[in-house]
C-alpha cells in the first residue's frame, strides 16, 4: 500500500468521524471511562493526537480485501447472522451498598481489605 | 553440559571467584542499568530442583547463574514489570519456564529491566530505571527485553530470558549484538508471564551463542498444565530433518537505514555462500500486518492490564471516595503514558460500534497472514527478514519518537501475529554498533533456526563491547 492509499483512507476515517458527530476528544473520554482511567486536559489533548495518529494508521486495513463468508445454512440460529459476538460498552458496577454492608472490614463507608502481598 | 556454561557453573559459591564477579557485574550495572535487581548473594534456584530429580537430569545447567526479565514470575523476587503499579510486588510463585531451568540446576541471579508492561521498543519507557547499551551508553538497548540483552551481552550472565510479543527479544538481542530466540506460539509455556498480549507473547531466549540458546529453549519447552495454550510434548519440537536448504526473502521490503540495509545485504550474501538456496517470495498481505499486530495487542493489553485495580495486591492509591474511584485513582497514578495509551487505543477498538472495523478485521487479516507465510514455508525452509530499520538508536528526542518505534515492528511483529518461531543472529558491527538479521521458520520448526545460525558463526563471530571481559571465570 503506498502513501497515497495511506492518506486516502486516513481522510475517510476523519470524515466517517465527523458524520457521527463526536470529536475523538469526546470519545477518547468514554474509553477513559471503560478503562477507569482519569485523564487531564493536557492528557486528553496529547492521548488524542497519538491515538488519532494510531487510528489512522489502523485505517490503512480498510484496504484488506473481504474475506469469503462463513456459510450459515444449516447452522440454525445459534449464531445469528451478522450477530456481534462481543459485549456492548459497559462499565461492569462494584460492589453495591448492601454488600459494603455486610463486609468483615469497613472504613467508613468503604470495604477495608488488608494488602496480602 | 555445554563446554561454554561449565565455567559458570558454581561460580556463584565459590568464594575465589565471587568477588571478582560482582565487581565486573558493579562496573557494568554502574554504566548500562541492566538490572532492576542483582542478588549474586542469594539467588533463587538452589532449593528449587525437584525432590528425587537425578544428577544428570539437574546437571546441565547445574550452579550455572541466568537472568529473568522482571515481567516473569520468580519466587524471592520482585515483580514490577518495569511499573509504578507493580513496585513493591513480591511474586508467591515462579513460572513454568524458569522452575524447568532452575529445575536443572540454574540459578536465577538478577531480574532484568523492560519497557513499562513489556510495551517498547527501546528500554526507556521502564519506570524504575534506564538501561543503556554496552557499546555506546548514550543508546537505547532496544526493547522490551533491553535489560536482558545489555547483561548478556557485557557478559555479566551467560544467558537471560525475555518475552516477546512483537520483537522484544529480537530487537534488542540485535541492539546488543546476541542471538535472540522467539519460540514458536505454545511451545513454551506463559504461566508465570505478566500478560500484555496472550495470544502473540511468550518466553525466548537471549544468549552469546547459538548452543547455548538451543540447550535453554530445549530445557523450557514442552506441555504445562498450568497453560492450556502450551503444547504438546508429542509435538515436533525436537524434530529435525538435515540442514535447512532454501531460504525466502520478501519482495519490495523497504525503509531500511543505510547501515541496517548494508548489514542485511551482507547477511544475505552469507547465507548464499552457505550454500542455501535464495528465493524470493511475493507476500503481499504483509502490508497489513502491523495495524492488525498494533489492533489485537492493544485490545488485548486493555483487557489483561484490567486487572490492576490497586486493590488485591499492587500500588493503591492513598485516598479515595469510593471503591470505583480507588481503581481509577490506582490506575491513574500506576501507569506510565505508554501503557495508558496503548489500554486507551485498545478500549477504543473493542467499543461497540468500532469492533468490526478495528478488532475483527485485524483477526481476519491476522488468519489470512497465517495461511500466506504456512504456503511459504512449504515452499522454503525459512524466511530471511531484517530486524529493525535502524541500528541501536539514542535515548530520547534525538533518538525514534513511539509512533515511530511502532512503525519500526514491522519486520519482527509478523511473527507474533503467525505464531511462528524467529531467531536474531548477530552479524557483527557497523560502526562501531552491533547489526543483525533474523530468521523465521514454520511452526516448531525451531531446529531450522539453529542449523542455519550454526552455519552462519564462523562467518560471523559474536562481537564484544568495550571492556568486556570474562576474566572472573577462571
Amino acid at each position: 500500500m503506498d502513501k497515497r492509499d495511506h492518506s486516502c483512507e486516513a481522510k475517510k476515517l476523519r470524515e466517517a468521524r465527523s458524520q457521527s458527530g463526536a470529536s475523538l476528544e469526546e470519545e477518547l473520554s468514554i474509553a477513559a471511562e471503560l478503562a477507569y482511567l482519569d485523564l487531564s486536559e493536557l492528557e486528553r489533548r496529547a492521548f488524542a493526537e497519538s491515538v488519532g495518529r494510531m487510528l489512522e494508521f489502523f485505517a490503512t486495513m480498510d484496504g484488506f480485501p473481504a474475506q469469503r463468508e462463513v456459510p450459515y445454512e444449516g447452522r440454525g440460529e445459534a449464531v445469528p447472522r451478522g450477530a456481534n459476538r462481543l459485549r456492548p460498552d459497559r462499565r461492569v458496577p462494584f460492589l453495591g451498598a448492601d454488600l459494603i454492608e455486610a463486609a468483615a472490614q469497613r472504613e467508613e463507608h468503604l470495604v477495608s481489605i488488608p494488602n496480602i502481598l | 553440559m555445554l563446554d561454554e556454561l561449565r565455567p559458570w557453573s558454581g561460580l556463584l559459591s565459590d568464594r575465589k571467584r565471587r568477588p571478582g564477579y560482582e565487581a565486573y557485574a558493579a562496573d557494568w550495572e554502574g554504566r548500562i542499568g541492566a538490572f532492576l535487581q542483582f542478588a549474586p548473594e542469594r539467588p533463587a534456584g538452589a532449593d528449587a530442583a525437584p525432590a528425587g530429580a537425578s544428577l544428570d537430569a539437574r546437571g546441565d545447567f547445574l550452579g550455572v547463574p541466568f537472568a529473568v526479565k522482571d515481567n516473569i514470575a520468580v519466587e524471592g523476587f520482585r515483580m514490577t514489570c518495569g511499573s509504578r503499579i507493580l513496585e513493591n510486588f513480591r511474586v508467591p510463585y515462579t513460572a513454568t519456564c524458569v522452575r524447568r531451568l532452575q529445575g536443572r540446576g540454574a540459578l536465577v541471579v538478577g531480574k532484568t529491566n523492560l519497557d513499562e508492561f513489556a510495551m517498547g521498543s527501546s528500554c526507556d519507557n521502564s519506570a524504575l530505571g534506564r538501561s543503556s547499551n554496552p557499546y555506546d551508553p548514550v543508546r537505547v538497548t532496544g526493547g522490551s527485553s533491553g535489560g536482558s540483552a545489555a547483561a548478556v551481552a557485557a557478559g555479566v550472565v551467560p544467558f537471560a530470558l525475555g518475552t516477546d510479543t512483537g520483537g522484544s527479544v529480537r530487537q534488542p538481542a540485535s541492539f546488543c549484538g546476541v542471538y535472540g530466540l522467539k519460540p514458536s506460539y505454545g511451545a513454551v509455556s506463559r504461566f508465570g508471564l505478566a500478560a500484555y498480549a496472550s495470544s502473540l507473547e511468550g518466553a525466548g531466549v537471549l544468549a552469546r551463542s547459538v548452543d547455548i540458546v538451543e540447550a535453554v529453549f530445549r530445557s523450557m519447552c514442552g506441555e504445562d498444565p498450568l497453560d492450556q495454550t502450551s503444547a504438546a510434548s508429542g509435538r515436533s519440537l525436537l524434530a529435525e530433518d538435515g540442514p535447512p536448504r532454501s531460504v525466502g526473502l520478501i519482495k519490495g521490503l523497504g525503509g531500511l537505514d543505510a547501515e541496517a540495509e548494508a548489514a542485511y545485504r551482507d547477511a544475505l550474501r552469507a547465507l548464499e555462500d552457505s550454500g542455501l538456496r535464495l528465493v524470493e517470495l511475493d507476500l503481499p498481505l504483509l502490508d497489513y500486518v502491523l495495524p492488525a499486530y498494533y489492533t489485537i495487542a492493544t485490545a488485548e493489553a486493555s483487557a489483561n492490564l484490567a486487572r490492576y485495580t490497586g486493590i488485591a495486591y499492587g500500588r493503591r492509591a492513598a485516598e479515595a471516595e469510593n471503591p470505583a474511584d480507588l481503581v481509577r485513582r490506582s490506575r491513574t497514578e500506576g501507569f506510565g503514558d505508554e501503557v495508558k495509551l496503548r489500554i486507551l487505543l485498545g478500549t477504543f477498538v473493542l467499543r461497540s460500534g468500532f469492533q468490526d472495523r478495528y478488532y475483527l478485521k485485524a483477526q481476519e487479516i491476522r488468519r489470512a497472514i497465517r495461511d500466506e507465510l504456512a504456503e511459504a514455508l512449504r515452499r522454503v525452509d525459512l524466511i530471511a527478514l531484517p530486524v529493525f530499520p535502524t541500528l541501536a538508536f539514542p535515548h530520547g528526542d534525538t533518538g525514534m519518537d513511539q509512533f515511530q518505534q511502532k512503525m519500526a515492528d514491522k519486520f519482527t511483529c509478523t511473527a507474533n501475529v503467525a505464531g511462528l518461531p524467529a531467531l536474531a543472529v548477530p552479524t557483527g558491527l557497523s560502526k562501531g554498533l552491533p547489526t543483525g538479521i533474523q530468521l523465521m521458520a514454520a511452526a516448531f520448526r525451531e531446529d531450522r533456526l539453529f542449523a542455519c545460525a550454526r552455519s552462519l558463526a564462523p562467518l560471523y563471530p559474536v562481537p564484544e563491547p568495550p571492556s568486556f571481559s570474562q576474566e572472573f571465570l577462571k
